[in-house]
């Protein structure tokens, strides 16, 4: 190190470019997802505000339906969704853009103030969404470690992202890998899903964890430099000629179907079906297989104290969070959801567009269904016999199954209806999604917590069971209109009502034989079942308001 | 003729399509825009835009980038609703029915929209489930002419194999309507020909109609038949090619005395030059423009059709001179 | 038959045509009798707008320079000889035009020229 004026001017002025290269890095990073990670906290808040919307219902009032919240919020799994939820919302911002291999910084540069500035940006906004539940819900999350923890995690996603730019199939065996290992790590703390509270989940960050913590940041860094060096002077890992091999060798078994297609309605299902459709059927696989391994290979004390079946619960609850991000994918258009030139200047009418959609959700719905069963089956089977738990298969009764499958039947028609309503949201694009979004929000959550923070001279006199059951109609009534819209304009046809009529039947025929008989007190259950075709009218309007702008 | 819509009329009225057909049956003109004006926000992107594409003509459409040609063609396809005038398309709303009007149009776009993971076979079966027009044979020719692998995914082709492609299923189910969105842009000479011979070929076929917005002028002048000018989402010229070129001058006059500021004439477009010699740009009223300019002391020794390029460089720049 | 478009040429296309057709029928490069090609054909090779073929076929038609019969196209016309004297001498006349504001510029009057212009004529002859 010289001491001579000029070489310490000469390493200031390093530092200084070296500085503002940074800076300029990390306004980069801020100024572009900014406006995601704000949307993304509110987003994350659908969940409570789901759950305290359902418990809304039930008599009790805001007080009782807070508590309920609070208490399932309470729990580690809950831990996990949010930082899953809010991961996945940073992950654009860890994309490799081209563009940066030919900026004039060093790779190390590159990578440590994007992934610096990652990691900061998780640690706050899970700061801030805990912060916000312990306010709102009282529920007692410890911020410092999980906000670490969920650092770490995001510095990890952005190490295998950045090494396998150029293999999408390398890296989502890799990313599935990771949580899988993941997952077996996190179960040498604790059990893994059995209802643990937040406030004993990494409670103190002592010096152990800030050890590992610093080491497995060490590695990812190290990871991720590796890896994006790699890819910038073009010797990254490509998987592609796997791909050509084999479609070389089975290009004359699998010659392609030259049958045309029967109609233009076929060809658009199957375009939906190849685009987006078969995500969820993929999405089901690959989770069912990292839940039998996790079943295989998870120390069986902690994957459950109680029955075999909790962890298939479990993670079909997971599923559920899954279903719904899924459900957006397939009606969006696009990446900013409009519809594109190729997707707009279709020959079909906008209900046959919405019904190639819907009809691809379906099918990709009932797929999945059927594989995650499965695999659930085989999870249950597998735990079951780790700990030599016997399952009394005693006198099944008929009333039994005869409540299982209505019950089934209308979870089912229920899921479905829920997907296939959040699709057709995102058919419509930006601002019918805003639209919704800010109406659910401001109806079911804003409007009766806040209510109730009002003086009471100000307090309406409405219970929060009949706001709720007011709003029940008012969906009714919306979902009439829809029909009425849709069939005036031509958007939907005589076999879609005769569906929409037979899935009515079908849902309050499964609720009668469920507990809930067609009677006078259940009517809010009818309404429920009379909301289920809806989005077989929703859809088509989305599509003529997104596609006709 | 075209009635000004509103759009819940459009949708909701079917005494109102019938009064539409009729009125088709006195009118054969393929596209009829009838005082179509569109604002994105504050932006004005067509200002009061009427006009009627005849068919078997080819009809280019200029301007600058953001001057109203993509979304006059987006109105054309139905991909815009007209809030103030209205768009007939074979005497059809295009929102209203879009499976009779988009099929019998081709269409390419300006960013060479294509799902990126079919392959180029696996995109032509799609494609020919919606056109009852397909060719197969036609389109296998297409293929081979463009020297597209079918196994190869769309991804994968370069921009001149995409544009090839697009315009492939564009041509192959022979449409009434071609609608080319700035074809040649960002292409190499080789496809440039092809697209151009493709448009020739489809005009002197069966004398299908071709709309193209371009920003290559020597292009347009080849292949068009008429030509609109937008500026700023206005009409700043809209005549058969043949008038313009005949009607516009271009003039060198020589001065005898220097001339330090622009010397005015009447019925300029545009001015060049310095000193002695000045260029001028003209459409018609050239005695008079002889007159003032021997008034002026200057000589003509110069007179030349321009080419289409100066013609819109002088109207484009026009306003903001005056 | 070889004709070349030039984009920027500052004539319009259909002229171009017309005065292409009518220098190759003067110098003798296409016959009386030979047949032109179609209108359709002529388009496609020249990646030109039919109608701009059109519209110059029916300039030459008018002019006499081609024919054309019913059915089987259009035809070099057969009234060869003054027609392509005359438009031999138009030809010509405009490469004097140049010359002589050519001249005009560069302050060489007009005996000069022409002296100069035998001179040349001597000399290409004698070689």
């Amino acid at each position: 190190m010289s001491h001579a004026p000029g070489g310490d001017q000469a390493m200031n002025r390093a530092s200084g470019q070296t500085l503002r290269k940074a800076t300029a890095l990390a306004w980069e990073f801020w100024a572009h997802g900014w406006r995601g990670f704000l949307w993304g906290m509110a987003g994350i808040f659908t969940i409570p505000g789901l759950i305290f919307a359902i418990e809304m219902g039930r008599p009790g009032g805001v007080p009782r339906a807070l508590h309920v919240t609070g208490s399932l919020l309470c729990l580690v799994p809950f831990y996990w969704v949010i930082v899953l939820a809010l991961g996945a919302l940073i992950r654009p911002s860890l994309e490799n853009p081209r563009l940066r291999y030919t900026l004039p910084a060093s790779s190390p540069l590159l990578v440590v103030v994007t992934m610096a500035c990652a990691m900061v940006a998780m640690f706050v906004q899970y700061a801030i969404v805990a912060m916000i539940l312990n306010a709102l819900f009282d529920t007692r999350w410890t911020i410092v470690g999980p906000g670490l923890l969920a650092a770490v995690l995001i510095a990890w996603c952005q190490a295998v992202l950045l090494s396998t730019s150029n293999s999408p199939g390398l890296r989502w065996f890799a990313i599935l890998a990771s949580v899988v290992a993941l997952v077996l790590t996190v179960a040498r703390w604790g059990p893994v899903i059995r209802p643990e509270k937040m406030a004993d989940f990494l409670p103190g960050v002592g010096g152990r964890e800030m050890l590992s913590f610093g080491l497995a940041t060490l590695a990812c860094v190290g990871l991720g430099i590796l890896g994006f060096a790699k890819l910038r002077h073009g010797s990254g890992i490509d998987l592609r000629w796997i791909g050509d091999w084999l479609s070389e060798r089975l290009d004359f078994r699998w010659a392609p179907r030259a049958k045309p297609f029967s109609s233009a309605r076929a060809a658009q299902f199957w375009l939906e079906c190849q685009e987006r459709g078969y995500v969820l059927p993929v999405v089901a696989t690959m989770f069912g297989t990292a839940a039998v391994v996790l079943a295989l290979c998870v120390p069986a004390r902690h994957i459950t104290n109680g029955k075999p079946t909790d962890f298939a619960v479990f993670a079909t609850i997971l599923m559920f969070s899954a279903l719904v991000a899924i459900g957006f994918y397939w009606g969006s258009r696009s990446p900013n959801l409009d519809f594109r030139a190729f997707n707009g200047s279709r020959p079909l009418s906008d209900g046959q567009l919405a019904t190639a959609v819907l009809k691809s959700a379906t099918l990709g719905l009932i797929l999945s269904a059927l594989i995650w069963t499965a695999f659930m089956v085989l999870v249950a089977w597998i735990v079951a016999m780790r700990q030599k738990y016997s399952m009394p298969l005693g006198a099944v009764n008929r009333t039994d199954v005869v409540d299982y499958l209505c019950g089934t039947t209308l979870g089912a028609l229920a899921v479905w209806s829920a997907v296939s309503f959040i699709t057709s949201l995102a058919l419509g694009g930006k601002k019918v999604l805003g639209v919704a979004f800010g109406l659910f929000f401001g109806c079911y959550v804003l409007l009766p917590s806040m209510s109730q923070s009002l003086p009471y001279a100000f307090q309406p006199d409405i219970s929060a069971e009949a706001y709720f059951k007011g709003c029940l109609v008012l969906w009714l009534v919306l979902c009439a209109a829809a029909f009425v819209a849709g069939w005036r304009w031509h958007l939907i046809s005589v076999p879609t009502l005769c569906l929409a009529a037979t899935l009515i039947v079908t849902a309050v025929a499964a609720a009668h034989f469920a507990g809930m008989p067609f009677e006078r007190r259940y009517w809010p259950h009818v309404v429920f079942c009379c909301l289920i075709p809806l989005p077989l009218a929703a859809a088509p309007l989305a599509v003529c308001v997104n596609r006709h702008r | 003729m075209s009635q000004t819509a509103r759009p819940e009329n459009a949708m909701s009225n079917t005494a109102t399509s019938n009064t539409a057909t009729s009125n088709t049956v006195q009118s054969n003109a393929i596209v009829e825009i009838d005082h179509l004006s569109r604002s994105f926000g504050s932006k004005k992107a067509l200002d009061d835009v009427t006009h009627s594409i005849e068919p078997g003509l080819v009809f280019g459409l200029v301007g600058e980038n953001g001057a109203g040609k993509t979304t006059l063609i987006k109105h054309i396809l139905g991909m815009l609703k007209a809030t103030h005038g209205s768009v007939r398309v074979f005497g059809l709303d295009p929102v209203r029915d879009p499976v009779g009007v988009l099929g019998r149009i081709g269409y390419l776009s300006e960013d060479r929209d294509l799902p990126d993971w079919m392959t180029v076979a696996q995109l032509m079966r799609y494609n020919q489930a919606f056109y009852p027009g397909w060719d197969e044979r036609f389109a296998d020719q297409l293929r081979d002419q463009f020297e597209l692998d079918p196994q190869q995914q769309i991804k994968r082709l370069s921009r001149g194999q995409r544009a090839r492609a697009g315009l492939l299923i564009a041509l192959a189910h022979r449409p009434d309507l071609l609608i080319l969105d700035e074809p040649s842009s960002g292409l190499d000479p080789v496809v440039r020909n092809d697209i151009l011979s493709a448009i020739i070929r489809s005009v002197a076929d069966e004398g299908r109609t071709v709309v193209f917005s371009s920003h290559l002028l020597d292009e347009v002048e080849r292949v068009a038949d008429h030509v609109m000018l937008l500026h700023k989402g206005r009409v700043a010229l809209s005549a058969p090619l043949h008038e313009i070129l005949s009607g516009h001058r271009r003039l060198v006059l020589r001065f005898e005395a220097p001339q330090s500021a622009r010397p005015e004439l009447p019925g300029v477009l545009s001015y060049q030059g310095e000193g002695r010699e000045w260029t001028v740009l003209c459409n018609g009223g050239l005695e008079e423009l002889r007159v003032a300019a021997a008034h002026a002391g200057a000589q003509v020794v110069e007179e030349e059709t321009p080419t289409l390029d100066e013609i819109f460089l002088a109207r484009a720049r026009a306003p903001r001179s005056a | 038959m070889q004709i070349r478009i030039s984009s920027s040429d500052g004539v319009p296309i259909y002229r171009q045509i017309v005065n292409q057709v009518k220098y190759l029928v003067a110098v003798g490069r296409m016959s009386v009798g030979e047949q032109l090609p179609t209108v359709r054909a002529l388009a496609e090779h020249l990646v030109v707008n039919p109608n701009t073929v059109a519209r110059a076929y029916r300039d030459l038609e008018s002019a006499g320079v081609i024919a054309s019969r019913q059915g089987s196209g259009a035809f070099v016309a057969g009234n060869g000889s003054p027609l392509a004297a005359r438009d031999k001498q138009k030809l010509l006349q405009e490469r004097i035009d140049v010359l002589l504001a050519e001249a005009s510029h560069l302050n060489v009057d007009v005996s000069t020229v022409i002296k100069m212009v035998r001179d040349r004529s001597r000399k290409i002859q004698s070689e």
